[in-house]
């Protein structure tokens, strides 16, 4: 019995100090270290720059609305997305052409979900973790203060043709006005979406 | 690829079976390793038998290595790893609750329910103990809510709060463990030569 404690030990030294050698001398080991927002903060996409795509049908695109409530995603969702909770992104088949995006309502959801596409064999795989709350504000609700300047106004200019595009509505608001999440989602809903 | 629950392998369901199965692994393992009997576990707070702290330091230094060198092959997918979140004090507190109730009833939530289970009365009087603290805990909560969420820091590690890397941590918990052992193996020499 002494035998295999002296040998497990042995074991276990050498696992254990391999993982601290490895660890200093960089590579794979030391990227464990690297929490999920690192992880994910290159690969992030606005709702502006998805809408973008939508609207010029970038070819191969996926959009995976992955929230877990497929009622959520029956009273709302981006254009063309299909509903795929984290549990069941093993049934998209890795396809080295497409672009993924994986996108939720907020919290680290969305970034799981990259993950797990990445590590199933996905190449190009984008995230928005609030996509949902991006898109209701970025592209369905634009808003530009009147004391903006020449240069934000510009790029409201072409914010605002795109939100149109998608039958959104752009709105010119005195400083530090504010439209609440009711109001975002009643406008929202009355449209509807442009797919 | 795991974790399992997160690339879909196995539902809630199939996860309350394998937490069944590890639960009945975890306490036939205690129960051959002595750990259903209060006495043995009373000779840790006198230093003449310390089963205790190799059977629990060994078991997080195995589940430890397994997950970081899984984690390295590409297996386990770290960030995807359930953490509980940390509340300081709360914590604290229920770590020295814990310390008195492991030292008045000589047995843990675990190791009780080993003992009532091999049949020793003392087991079910803690294991009756606990269902009381739980019951009185619950009819208490409203009172200790804010308490109960009080400091809170989200999921932490080790290595994140120290900010070492993952690698020296897992090379400094095994040697801290292997010295341990080894400090545990004199303390209990003298102690046994002492008994006979």
């Amino acid at each position: 019995m002494r035998r295999v404690n002296a040998a497990l030990g042995a074991a276990a030294a050498a696992l254990g100090g391999l993982a601290g050698v490895l660890t200093l001398a960089g590579g794979r080991v030391a990227a464990l270290d690297q929490p999920l927002p690192a992880l994910v903060e290159s690969h992030r996409v606005s709702a502006l720059e998805l809408a973008a795509w939508l609207r010029d049908r970038r070819p191969n695109l996926v959009i995976l609305d992955v929230r877990p409530d497929s009622t959520a995603f029956e009273a709302f969702h981006l254009p063309r997305a299909r509903h795929v909770p984290l549990a069941d992104l093993r049934s998209v088949p890795p396809d080295s052409g497409a672009t993924v995006v994986v996108y939720a309502a907020g919290g680290d959801l969305a970034a799981r979900a990259w993950l797990v596409l990445r590590t199933l064999g996905h190449d190009a795989v984008r995230v928005a973790p609030d996509g949902v709350g991006d898109w209701l504000a970025a592209v369905l609700n634009p808003t530009l203060f009147t004391d903006a300047t020449p240069e934000a106004r510009q790029a409201f200019a072409a914010q605002a043709e795109l939100s149109r595009y998608f039958g959104g509505l752009p709105r010119i608001l005195p400083p530090g006005a504010r439209l609440d999440s009711t109001t975002l989602l009643r406008s929202t809903l009355r449209r509807g979406c442009a797919f | 690829m795991a974790p399992l629950a997160e690339f879909g392998y196995v539902g809630s369901a199939a996860g309350l079976f394998v937490a069944l199965g590890l639960g009945i692994a975890f306490g036939f393992f205690l129960e051959r390793g002595g750990l259903g009997n209060a006495v043995k576990l009373a000779g840790q707070f006198y230093l003449t038998d310390l089963t205790v702290f190799k059977v629990m330091f060994a078991a997080i230094v195995t589940a430890m290595l397994g997950l970081f060198w899984l984690a390295a092959l590409g297996v386990v997918q770290l960030p995807l790893v359930f953490v509980p979140p940390t509340f300081v004090l709360p914590q604290l507190a229920g770590g020295v609750v814990f310390g008195v109730g492991f030292v008045v009833g000589g047995l843990c939530p675990g190791t009780s329910c080993v003992s009532a289970s091999s049949g020793r009365l003392d087991g079910l009087a803690v294991l009756g103990g606990m269902v009381v603290g739980i019951v009185a805990f619950n009819e208490a909560f409203p009172l200790i809510a804010a308490f109960y969420g009080a400091t809170p820091l989200g999921p932490l590690t080790i290595p994140q709060a120290l900010g070492l890397p993952h690698g020296l941590m897992v090379a400094a918990t095994v040697g801290a463990a292997l010295l341990g052992f080894l400090a545990a193996e004199r303390l209990e020499r003298p102690a046994g030569a002492a008994r006979g």
